[in-house]
């Protein structure tokens, strides 16, 4: 919710006017641009980008090797609540569990979940997009009209609805991901591509009867590549948080799981005393989240003009 | 009302200024020392290309420059008052009392939510008028510019007024506050014609009547001559020669000059030669008959019919909003229409399913594809046209070098990418190319280029053209016979020269006129010269 | 000076009183086709949730009357909730009772369902519309200074701050407040169901943690779009042409530069306007306040279908009424929509 409207600002028209340093330097540079520098250095140079890599990094190692390094998220140590200390460094929570272990095998599940949510939103979205925005018309409106009605709700009300409906397994979460996300790509995707149909190079292309699948896949799709970047790194960033999300609200992972959401939702009564049950993996979920929104931010940042 | 009244000296006097800009890079130099100075209620006219600087000395005069400039000067004040030393308060007296800009677009130039007469009566309360009484004012203001009824027109919102409408707003709002300099920042360029005459002669009008000095600056040289008593030609921020408009027009000293002036369109000759198969006109390419056009209830085109022979050369010519455009678009087949367009498929055979049309247009930074190189772009079309050349040989037809052909369009200077988009139409032998304002986009010494090349590709392949462009001496150069779109309908099709010579439809007649009167006091062939100095009213 | 009639059509305004009733005209057309449009979506909304809904797998009747009900008990429970016959015939049931304001009663709570949302609902909207007050001066004066600083640091400090504590999930921006203010600092108490009850300061002070809260969560966008409208503002001409009028900074901030720059964030407040006002399921479930998005989560929980249906409506009716709200606002600060015409 709210975050894959981050780039809506992507839909307004361009300010018609460059600021005036820009508008000079143009005036006085010649247009023998310097040739686009490749992205990925660009990416390196910005400190947002690599911090938020190397914590993104770290959780998906995390979710990888939890059974190679041998955690337990699940066992109790003997301790109930204890406060974190050398042996346990996040302490432990009411049922003797490692909290530190839980936190890291909690990456496991964010990481499955979101990304394939965010992976099928792009792609049912972006096919949408694509297509509504190259056919227009009829296509085009039935679309967006469907989309209007999908968008009217709250996701976090269209996702309860969804989950009551489907249920809170793995498959059907990532169902419900990707069809909560798809309608708000799709509609980006389509406003990108609604702006490039009116250049002439597409309009050149199919003057000279280019295929309409070659015209989509190489001249619109690599045009608004950057664009689906950005929208694919957002919506993971909001498929993981919304996972957690349901999770957090009960609707989501069922104990004894060590999503994250769920150990923030069942400890939140130790708040007061015993806050390393909550804090810890509430750390975790901002962290990923953040990470990943930062990363989107970066790309986006880039890859302008 | 105060102009010439109060001193002796120059309105505006510039010595040796320099402006550079800041950049990752280093500085970039964009006004190397340049010097003049302006007379009370002079006309003066700075000239060149862009990217020559032009507006950005002009617009230190204002102290309105990048936060990343930088300024020196050995001189720089307009009345009296030295524009260097200005800052906050005084800066803002001095904008407010000593000058008035016109610029280049005044639909962006004026506020969309505020309506216009409240935009022109915030000059009067800034100079403490009350409410009603600043009102009053701007409604004098605005018809003193000829927008009338002023009450009307100042409750209307920019968006609201036309093109030519939206200027005078802003000239009235430039002179409320009595200034003695008018700095005109390509105040006509986005206009048709006959409003660039209206409005041209209305600031010569003022002028005359209020005494302010004015700096027009152009890219258009036939424009500067016919509004300016002096002007300075600018290139790459250097004044490169400066004199009466007269004598720098008929005797232009420096190489830059003459190549600006030979570049011009004349508007009395003609490049392309008759069409080679003119006399096939009972066979013509293409024949459009009764063809209309709405746009959401709005008119764009009304029955229009006409044929293009074999190889002939069709200017449409038409202001914005006439329909031209999608004139195009129809016959490109790139939006839908009432009527018929029939293509002729004979000396075709078996080649029925090749497209007829190809297109240039405009814009060549939005007609190719950023992430394709030309050596995609040209073997794709190579081979979608059913062309026979290779890319080497399509490229050398119009005149691409070789190492471009693995750049991007990014790093394609404009004429290149406008080369590359011709390149692209001429891929296989496709009878018809529509050229959609091909050259507006362009500097003057490109355009000509251009122009050249389009018509050596017509004489050498025999294609027909669709050439469209509001610019009536540039249509007249490559075109065989001239049509005339006026509010969707074509009011006139004719012989070039014909349709120079004996308009009828009194629209036609106007778009003659200013392309006319443009060449007043022009060396070549006008006998009607003005003196110099005098003001054309 | 020789003048053709101007182009009919083309940007040519009506003249008086005439031009005025054809300017209203279009508003009104706008607005009247907005007013048809919020029952269909509403009726598509209604159709989706309520079949998406009774997809679910379970018995309501029996997980209501308990497993000592006769079967017949059962079914006759059924009947007076509407949970027999076929989909359409359930759903043209509980659109009647929906539209004739017989909204059923809800099994987990026993108590109609109209009076439940409806005073949930008043609770949602006291806590989000205190959320809005703060969120919109918070990000217009935010996203101001970025774009006026656009490009140096601190814009983009503020873009990344602001950025990565929206991407906070609220649940944990509500603990980390919770531990702050009310564990460490005692400053205002942890849980926020009293705020039901009490007085009007003693409501708000305990609004003020999961207010915030909300703030935060939307801030980023809100303060984006503020900025991306700013920037666009004082890098137009106009914004030139008020500089070189000689016009005083303050009086160009206010005329030429945020009446232009808000325009275009109106849309984006109306939508967050109807989700603040119609309850944030995760803030309110987290500082256990009865909001109606908090009981919309335990309807679902419980499969209360009728309950979460009604529920869902309303919600729509909440985010529709703040789209037409945020439609007025533009028509009002938007000349070139209330007197739109498709220039080409």
């Amino acid at each position: 919710m709210g975050m894959s409207v981050l780039t809506s600002d992507e839909n307004l028209p361009e300010p018609g006017a460059l600021t005036p340093a820009a508008a000079a330097v143009q005036d006085v540079a010649t247009a023998s641009a310097t040739p686009r520098r490749p992205r990925a250095r660009a990416l390196l140079r910005r400190p947002t980008f690599v911090i938020s890599a190397v914590i993104v990094l770290w959780w998906i190692l995390a979710a990888v090797l939890w059974k190679v390094v041998g955690l337990d998220p699940y066992s109790n140590t003997g301790k109930l609540l204890a406060a974190p200390s050398w042996s346990q460094p996040f302490g432990t929570d009411n049922l003797g569990r490692s909290v530190f272990a839980r936190t890291l095998v909690g990456a496991d599940r964010a990481l499955l979940i979101g990304p394939l949510g965010a992976v099928m939103a792009t792609i049912l979205g972006g096919a949408l997009g694509v297509i509504a925005g190259y056919f227009r018309g009829i296509v085009d409106t039935a679309l967006m009209r469907v989309f209007d009605v999908l968008v009217v709700l709250p996701p976090i009300i269209f996702l309860i609805v969804l989950v009551t409906a489907f249920g809170s397994g793995t498959r059907a979460l990532i169902l419900c991901i990707g069809f909560v996300y798809a309608p708000g790509i799709a509609r980006i995707i389509r406003a990108a591509v609604l702006a490039e149909m009116g250049k002439g190079y597409v309009a050149s292309a199919r003057l000279q009867r280019e295929s309409r699948l070659r015209i989509m896949a190489l001249e619109l799709v690599p045009n608004v590549w950057p664009t689906m970047l950005v929208q694919i790194t957002l919506s993971l960033a909001s498929a993981i948080l919304m996972t957690a999300t349901l999770s957090f609200l009960g609707l989501g992972a069922q104990p004894p799981s060590a999503d994250w959401g769920l150990q923030i939702n069942a400890n939140m009564i130790y708040l007061q005393q015993q806050w390393w049950t909550v804090l810890f993996p509430a750390l975790a979920v901002a962290s990923l989240v953040v990470s990943v929104q930062l990363i989107a931010d970066n790309i986006k940042e880039v890859s302008r003009p | 009302m105060t102009g010439a009244t109060h001193r002796s000296g120059p309105v505006v006097s510039v010595r040796d200024l320099r402006i550079g800009y800041r950049t990752g890079h280093g500085t970039l130099q964009a006004v190397k020392g340049v010097s003049f100075a302006v007379q009370a209620g002079e006309a003066y006219g700075l000239v060149g290309e862009s990217g020559s600087g032009k507006s950005t000395a002009a617009m230190a005069l204002t102290r309105y420059l990048a936060p990343n400039a930088e300024l020196s000067a050995g001189d720089l004040s307009v009345a009296g008052v030295d524009v260097r030393s200005l800052e906050g308060r005084r800066l803002r007296h001095f904008r407010a009392e000593s000058l008035g800009v016109v610029y280049q677009e005044p639909g962006l130039a004026l506020n969309p939510t505020m309506a216009v007469g409240e935009q022109v009566a915030e000059v009067f309360r800034l100079a403490g008028a009350g409410r009603s009484e600043a009102a009053q004012r701007a409604h004098a203001a605005l018809e003193r510019v000829q927008l009338t009824p002023a009450a009307v027109i100042a409750g209307r919102y920019p968006h609201e007024l036309s093109g030519g409408q939206q200027q005078r707003v802003v000239i009235a709002m430039a002179l409320a506050g009595s200034p003695d300099l008018l700095i005109l920042d390509e105040p006509t360029t986005g206009l048709d014609g006959r409003v660039e005459t209206e409005i041209m002669a209305l600031i010569d009008r003022l002028r005359a009547e209020l005494g302010f000095a004015t700096i027009l600056i152009s890219h258009n040289l036939p424009l500067i001559a016919a509004h300016c008593r002096r002007i300075g030609v600018l290139q790459d921020g250097v004044m490169v020669e400066e004199g009466p408009s007269e004598r720098v027009l008929r005797s232009p000293r420096h190489a830059y000059t003459r190549s600006l002036i030979a570049a011009l369109p004349d508007i009395d000759a003609r490049r392309s030669r008759p069409a080679s198969g003119a006399d096939d006109t009972a066979r013509p390419v293409v024949t459009v008959s009764g063809v209309s056009k709405d746009y959401h209830r709005k008119r764009a085109l009304r029955d229009v019919s006409f044929t293009i022979g074999r190889g002939e050369v069709l200017g449409i010519v038409g202001e914005s909003g006439s329909g031209k455009t999608t004139l195009g678009r129809v016959l490109a087949g790139l939006t839908t229409y009432d009527g018929q367009v029939t293509f002729d498929q004979g000396g075709r055979p078996g080649r029925r399913r090749l497209p007829q049309v190809q297109v240039v247009f405009q814009n060549a930074d939005l007609s190719l594809n950023p992430r394709r190189t030309v050596r995609q772009v040209l073997k794709r079309s190579i081979r979608l046209l059913d062309g026979d050349q290779t890319v080497e040989q399509l490229a050398d037809s119009v005149g691409i070098e070789h190492e471009l052909l693995d750049r991007l369009p990014g790093q394609l200077s404009g004429g290149q990418k406008q080369r590359v988009a011709i390149a692209r139409a001429f891929a296989g032998n496709v009878p018809l190319v529509i050229c959609d304002e091909p050259t507006s986009a362009l500097d003057v010494s490109i355009q000509a280029r251009i122009i050249d090349l389009l018509v050596e590709l017509q004489q050498r392949t025999g294609v027909s053209y669709l050439f469209i462009s509001h610019d009536m001496a540039v249509v007249r150069q490559i075109s065989h016979r001239i049509g005339v779109l006026y509010d969707g309908e074509l009011v006139e099709l004719k012989q070039s020269d014909e349709l120079f010579e004996s308009a009828e439809h009194p629209y036609s007649r106007q778009l003659v006129e200013s392309a006319l009167s443009l060449r007043r006091g022009w060396p070549r062939g006008d006998a009607r010269a003005e003196e110099p100095g005098q003001v054309i009213a | 000076m020789t003048t053709l009639n101007p182009r009919p059509g083309a940007a040519a305004p009506g003249r008086g009183f005439g031009a005025l009733a054809e300017r209203h005209g279009r508003v009104l057309r706008l607005l009247g086709r907005r007013l048809v449009q919020i029952p269909v979506v509403l009726l598509v909304v209604s159709a989706l949730t309520f079949w998406l809904i009774q997809v679910v797998p379970g018995d309501p009747g029996r997980a209501t009357l308990g497993q000592y009900a006769t079967d017949e008990q059962v079914r006759i429970w059924d009947e007076q909730n509407g949970l027999t016959g076929s989909l359409l015939s359930r759903y043209l049931h509980w659109l009647h009772g929906f539209v004739t304001g017989d909204w059923g009663t809800s099994f987990v709570f026993g108590q109609p369902n109209r009076e439940l949302i409806l005073d949930r609902l008043l609770n949602s909207a006291l806590l989000g519309a205190l959320a809005f007050v703060l969120l919109v001066p918070i990000s217009v004066v935010l996203g101001s200074v970025q774009g006026y600083r656009e490009g140096r640091r601190t814009d983009r400090s503020i873009t990344i701050a602001a950025m990565s504590l929206s991407a906070v999930p609220a649940f944990v921006v509500g603990v980390i407040l919770l531990l702050v203010f009310a564990v460490w600092l005692h400053l205002v108490p942890v849980q926020a169901s009293a705020l039901a009850t009490g007085n009007i300061g003693q409501r708000l002070h305990a609004m003020i943690i999961p207010a915030v809260t909300l703030v935060v969560y939307y801030l980023a966008v809100v303060t984006r779009m503020v900025r991306t409208g700013v920037t666009g503002a004082i890098t137009a001409q106009h914004h030139r042409t008020a500089v070189l009028k000689g016009l005083e900074p303050a009086s160009i901030v206010r005329r030429h530069v945020l009446r232009n720059a808000l325009i275009p964030t109106l849309s984006l407040l109306g939508i967050y306007l109807g989700a603040l006002l119609s309850g944030e399921a995760v803030v309110e479930q987290l500082f256990n306040y009865p909001g109606l998005g908090a009981l919309l989560v335990t309807a679902a929980e419980h499969k209360d279908v009728v309950l979460l249906c009604d529920g869902v409506v309303v919600t729509g009716v909440v985010a529709l009424l703040a789209l037409l709200l945020a439609d007025i606002a533009l028509i009002v600060s938007d000349p070139r929509i209330r007197f739109d015409n498709a220039s080409s």
